[in-house]
Formats: structure tokens, C-alpha cells, sequence
């Protein structure tokens, strides 16, 4: 089998901040490799030292070897010479598509790579196809849901036939459908390698020959896939993967008033698509979830009922506030440092965000520093601290799991059931095991519509979406 | 009010992406060169307010922003500079000749300014901005395509900006900024959120190698409308130089 990729990692990181030891990966052609491991533990800086980007674009250093199809990236002409037979999916579509149609998107990476533009275009308009976006090739970018998105960033990948792919947590703020298009896709790559960075390693187990764990920065075990049993996958679970089958729990809750009950809701934007809702409520102690494909109306109907948005038609009443928390935990923070937000929201609430219990323990250490310089995690944890700062009587939380490990996944789920033990919750989410283990109702959103729906038979059913 | 645009990619503009790239340039030097209204008011017909409407258009959000900020000049200049003869009464409060003058000036070269960088925004794609900027103008792959990915981020700007008004509702603040806190707290996490897309964008760009892309040089290529641009330019650029003796 040719090496399509062979790396020896010494050290890598940042000056004064080393984040890789001693780390050793391989890839040959046809081969699927993962890597996985916890929020931190490199994962990420991994793909960023073998293929040269923290040495030339990022200022850091990578101390090893490092070749792609026989060129070291290491060295600045051979980073410039390995887009031409690799392709790169990273986390977020929206901070990895620069060009404002599909086509334009497409055709970027082969102008670069010196076809022409009539070629280019050629090609481009055959893979939009390829990947589902025919009829969308005109459109613009900001016009296309996140699944569409996602498919759009792989097209841009593979439209040059890379042989070697990196993809990075593609399932992030993917619906169990796409993300089977993913596995698909996946499948489909022939002789291609492929190296997957994920930490919820169960969606791609059965598909990888590989799985390499990060821990700290170094290599905490590497397994072939013949060797992958349930004490292997015992301990990437503690390493911080998500390996493990959801646990679909039973709910008996006692749930209390009702904090909000909308009826007739017809929601959306002007000139845009609309969303009917004949009957929604929610009670005080319950946890309900917005379930359905990406661009199926979920943030807007969270929005509506947050009374953020104005809904065309019907009637929303609500007992006691209500609290919209974004996905994006950024967008919740309005001061420069960490203690001017636990200030203020001391001063509008009377709550002590740093005595809200053992999560939060750690905001007492880092009241100088910028929430923006937080980690993903800390700035996540901050965020509800804030959301339950102001002690509604009902959330509405925008995929609150998106980027979490597993460890931050059980912290949540904790949380979750002390923010409900006092007010009603509503969670949008694609994430099968907050609908399984941590939701009380669950309505539907899709095709123009909401509904409610039971909870058992929706996870059922995008447990088997996920899997194609 | 930014999922639009006034010109769809791949239709036919009636001026050329270089022409209207340097219209919009040398504006903005004009609109920096001078701080007489006088002079400004031939830039702020002509550019200035067509760049406005047709930006609104695409980029409606960043119209009631300038509003603001030209609320805020006019604050500013009546605390600051309210001296000389008395132009006009506002309620109790007498606006004197040198404030008025001021604000005028300053508000000028707002709309000067923002209308220029508008028209361009509004009438060009980001695709033919890089492909053209830089074949054409000569400039560097890197500063040709941070230019047209600025394009790309304003809806994605717009959309922040969304999110963050949602919050400060939430929180109990201002839905309307006043105060330079409030803009600053509305400020940080757009930039935050906006440097971090950047930097993944560039870096993404990068690894589909745009540091590799071909020079392709060609000539300009204008188009008859571009004459239009030209006697424009001219007409503002002797306002402000004072032939028209304004």
C-alpha cells in the first residue's frame, strides 16, 4: 500500500506552549484513520502540525517530520505543494467557505490549482451535482441550510481528487440525515485515505480501519479496527470520546404549571418560508425538544417563542420570563472580562454566579481574563451561568451540545436537570442522546410544520437516519 | 435584508469591477482630503447617497448605523463647538454657526465615505472582486481575496449582530445602542466571532492553495459606463479642489 501520509511529532504547539508530544500517525491509501479524544487534547493541533498550517500560517512549531505523498509540509515549498493532493473539511462550513455562490465555492479551489475558468466551472457544476446542489449553483451561500453547507465544503474538497482527506468533527450541527450523507460519502471515497478528527467516535467506529487517541497532548493508545472490543472502547471513553449507544430513560416527572402555550402559530420570515405550529405548550420542570432537519424552522420557532421574533399568525402566552440562549456561547457575552460579567449579572439578578454550585467553581480563577480567551468549554459553562443568572421561568437553549466531549456532555446533562427542576426548558437539538436522556416531550419540525410527537419512536428514528 | 443582492453573480454589471474598485478609492480621499461641507456637498450627492440606497438595499442594517453616528457628530459638535451667530433653534437649545458647520462637515464625510465603500460592496461579488482585483489591478493574491472575503462576511456580520441584539434583550439592556458601552458590548463579540471566522477562512483558503494560485494578468477591461465614473470623479474631484468655486 503507498503512504499517503507518515508523521513523527517531537513537539508541537506555540512558543511557551507546547501542546503535542511524541505523536506518530500513518495513513495509506484506501485507509480510514480516527482520531479522537477530548476537548483539549489535541486533536485539531495535530492536523494543523503534520500538514505544516501552525509552522507558516500560525506562528507556532512543529519539531519532527511530517510528509504528505512524499512532501514535507514542514518545509514552505512543500506546504504550498500539498493542496494539490489533499482536501480539508473543517468544524464549521461557515468558517471555511470564502466565496458567496456554490459554484464560485467549487471553482475556487481548482482556480487556484491553475485550471482554467471554463474548466473549472466545467468540473465544479458536475460535482455540485454530485453532492446534491444542482439548482443551487447560483445561489447564495447564506441562502443554504447547514446540511447544504456541509455538503458544499465537501464538494469544495474533492473536486480536485485529493488522495488523501482530512476531515475535521464533520458532524458538528449535522442532523442524523446528513450526517449519514457523511458516512456515505465516506464509504464512497475508494482508494482515498482519510483521516477523521471527531470526538463522537461512535458515528464513524464501524467505518475506520484505525482509531488513534489523544490524551494530553500525546498518544494515549492506538487500536486497529479487529482489536476495537469493549474494554478498548471502555477506555477511549474515558479518554473522552463518545463511543457508547444512548440510554433511552424513562421520564416520570412531576411537571408543574404551564410557562408557555402558544396556539395557531404560523412563524418565519417575510418572503421567507413559514412554519405552522396548531398547539405548543411547555411546563414548569420539563425539559421539550425541537427535533427535525437542518433549515426545518427550529431556531426560528425557538426564537418565536423566545418573543424574539414576531410570529405572522396566533397567540403565545407566557407565565414569567423568558431566557434565548444562542448556540454560539460568544454572542451571550457583553464585557471584556469575565468579573464584569459576573458584576452585572450580580447587579440586574442578585446572583452570584460564581456560587451557583461545583461547575462554576473555576470562574472565580479567571475574573481578569476576556470570556473570548476562555476555553470552548469554559466559555460554554459561562454562558449558562449567565442564562441561569436570570432565573426564568423558562429557557430556550439553540443545540447547547454542539462541540462538547463527552465529560462536558454529562456536566450538562446535570445542569440541565437542575435548570428544569425550576422552570420549563426547551432545547433545538439534533443530539439523539439529550433527546433520550435528558428530554421529557418532543415535537417534531419539519416540512413546513410541528408537532408533537412520541419521544421514543423520534429517537428510533434518528438513531436509524444516522446509520443510513 | 441581506439574503439579496442587486446584482445576481454571473449577470452582466454595466461598470467594470476595476473602475468602480478606484471610483470608489479615490472618493474616499476626496471625502478624507476635505472637511469643508461646502465641497463635501457635491461628493455627498453624487456618491455619497446613491452609494446609501443602493447599499440598503443588501446591507440594511448598516444604514440606521450611520444614522446614529451622525446623530452622535451632531451631539458631539453642539457640546464641543456651539460658537457664532445662531443658525436655528432645537426646542430650548440654540445651535450656533461654528457646531452646525462642524457637524455638517463631519456628517459629510460620513456619507461620503460609507456611500463610496457601499457602492462597491453592494455592486460587486466577491468572486469577481478577488479574480479581478487582482489580475487586472495587480494586487496581491493575499490583500485581493481578504478584500473579497470581507464582502462574504457582512451577511455573516449581519447575522451576528442578530444574535447579539437577541441576547442584550435577554440581559435587560438596550435594544437601541446609545451609549459608546452599549456599541462596544454589541462590538466585541462580532469581532471576536468575526476574527476567529477569519482566521479559519484564511487558513482554509490557504490549504486549497491560494498561495499557489496563478497570476493571471490582463489588461483592464472598462466598459462604456465607466465613462460615467470617470466625469463623476472629475466633477467631485474639482468641488473639492475648488474649481467650481463652491
Amino acid at each position: 500500500m503507498d503512504e499517503l501520509l507518515k508523521a513523527s511529532i517531537d513537539e508541537a504547539g506555540y512558543p511557551n506552549k507546547p501542546v503535542l508530544s511524541d505523536i506518530s500517525i500513518e495513513v495509506h491509501n484506501s485507509e480510514r484513520v480516527m482520531v479522537v479524544g477530548s476537548s483539549g487534547s489535541g486533536k485539531t493541533t495535530l492536523l494543523l502540525s503534520v500538514t505544516g498550517v501552525i509552522p507558516h500560517l500560525l506562528g507556532g512549531i512543529v519539531r519532527g517530520y511530517s510528509r504528505i505523498a512524499g512532501v514535507n509540509p514542514l518545509d514552505i515549498k512543500g506546504f504550498r505543494l500539498i493542496p494539490k493532493f489533499t482536501g480539508f473539511v473543517l468544524q464549521d462550513p461557515d468558517k471555511q467557505v470564502a466565496m458567496p455562490t456554490p459554484l464560485d465555492e467549487v471553482a475556487f479551489t481548482l482556480e487556484n490549482l491553475g485550471w482554467s475558468e471554463g474548466e473549472a466551472y466545467k468540473r465544479a457544476l458536475q460535482y455540485l451535482k454530485r453532492f446534491g446542489l444542482d439548482g443551487y449553483e447560483l445561489r447564495w451561500v447564506e441562502d443554504l441550510s447547514g446540511g447544504q453547507k456541509r455538503r458544499l465544503t465537501l464538494a469544495a474538497s474533492l473536486v480536485h481528487e485529493p488522495i488523501l482527506l482530512f476531515l475535521d468533527e464533520p458532524t458538528a450541527s449535522i442532523d442524523p440525515w446528513g450526517l449519514a450523507d457523511i458516512r456515505n460519502f465516506i464509504r464512497g471515497l475508494g482508494e482515498k485515505g482519510v483521516v477523521i478528527i471527531e470526538h463522537k467516535a461512535r458515528y464513524f467506529l464501524d467505518l475506520v480501519d484505525r482509531v488513534i487517541a489523544l490524551s494530553n497532548g500525546r498518544i494515549a493508545g492506538v487500536w486497529d479496527r479487529g482489536d476495537i472490543d469493549e474494554s478498548v472502547l471502555k477506555r477511549v471513553r474515558e479518554l473522552g470520546a463518545d463511543v457508547g449507544e444512548y440510554v433511552f430513560r424513562e421520564r416520570i416527572r412531576d411537571a408543574g404549571e404551564i410557562v408557555l402555550e402558544a396556539q395557531g402559530l404560523k412563524v418565519g420570515y417575510k418572503g421567507g418560508f413559514a412554519l405552522s405550529v396548531e398547539d405548543f405548550y411547555v411546563r414548569r420542570g420539563e425539559v421539550v425538544a425541537l427535533v427535525g432537519p437542518n433549515g426545518g424552522g427550529k431556531t426560528t420557532l425557538l426564537k418565536t417563542l423566545a418573543g424574539i421574533i414576531k410570529p405572522f399568525e396566533g397567540e403565545i402566552r407566557t407565565k414569567g420570563t423568558r431566557f434565548y440562549m444562542p448556540q454560539h456561547p460568544d454572542y451571550m457575552f457583553l464585557f471584556n472580562s469575565v468579573g464584569r460579567e459576573v458584576e452585572e449579572v450580580k447587579k440586574a439578578t442578585g446572583v452570584d454566579i460564581t456560587s451557583l454550585g461545583p461547575e462554576f467553581s473555576w470562574v472565580s480563577r479567571v475574573l481578569d481574563r476576556s470570556p473570548y480567551k476562555l476555553s470552548h468549554g469554559q466559555r460554554r459553562w459561562l454562558a449558562f451561568g449567565i442564562a441561569m443568572g436570570y432565573n426564568a421561568s423558562l429557557y430556550l437553549l439553540d443545540e447547547p451540545t454542539t462541540g462538547m466531549d463527552v465529560r462536558l456532555y454529562s456536566s450538562l446533562g446535570r445542569l440541565l436537570e437542575r435548570i428544569s427542576s425550576r422552570a420549563g426548558v426547551v432545547v433545538a437539538t439534533h443530539d439523539i442522546r439529550v433527546i433520550a436522556e435528558y428530554t421529557d416531550r418532543v415535537y417534531m419540525v419539519s416540512d413546513g410544520k410541528a408537532w408533537e410527537a412520541d419521544r421514543e419512536y423520534v429517537v428510533r428514528l434518528l438513531d436509524k437516519a444516522w446509520r443510513g | 435584508m441581506l439574503s439579496g443582492s442587486s446584482i445576481r453573480p454571473g449577470e452582466a454589471r454595466p461598470v467594470s469591477v476595476s473602475a468602480m474598485f478606484l471610483y470608489a478609492i479615490w472618493i474616499t480621499i476626496l471625502g478624507v482630503a476635505t472637511g469643508d461641507p461646502e465641497k463635501l456637498a457635491v461628493t455627498t450627492i453624487l456618491t455619497g447617497i446613491p452609494g446609501l440606497i443602493l447599499g440598503y438595499k443588501r446591507y440594511g442594517i448598516l444604514v440606521p448605523l450611520i444614522g446614529l453616528a451622525l446623530i452622535g457628530s451632531f451631539i458631539n459638535m453642539v457640546v464641543l463647538y456651539n460658537v457664532g451667530n445662531p443658525v436655528f433653534n432645537l426646542g430650548p437649545l440654540v445651535v450656533r454657526e461654528e457646531a452646525w458647520r462642524r457637524t455638517l462637515g463631519l456628517s459629510f464625510r460620513i456619507i461620503t465615505l460609507a456611500g463610496a465603500g457601499l457602492l462597491f460592496a453592494s455592486t460587486i461579488n466577491p468572486r469577481d472582486a478577488v479574480k479581478t482585483l487582482e489580475s487586472e489591478l495587480g494586487m496581491p493574491r493575499g490583500f485581493a481575496f481578504a478584500l473579497a472575503f470581507a464582502l462574504r462576511l457582512l451577511p455573516l456580520i449581519y447575522r451576528d449582530l442578530l444574535e447579539v441584539l437577541a441576547v442584550r434583550r435577554m440581559r435587560g439592556y438596550r435594544r437601541v445602542p446609545i451609549s459608546p458601552g452599549d456599541y462596544k458590548s454589541i462590538i466585541m463579540p462580532i469581532l471576536s466571532i468575526s476574527i476567529e471566522r477569519g482566521l479559519w477562512v484564511g487558513i482554509a483558503a490557504e490549504l486549497r492553495g491560494l498561495s499557489i494560485r496563478p497570476k493571471r494578468r490582463f489588461k483592464p477591461r472598462f466598459k462604456r459606463m465607466d465613462a460615467l465614473l470617470v466625469v463623476l470623479a472629475v466633477i467631485q474631484t474639482l468641488a473639492v479642489i475648488g474649481f467650481l468655486g463652491l
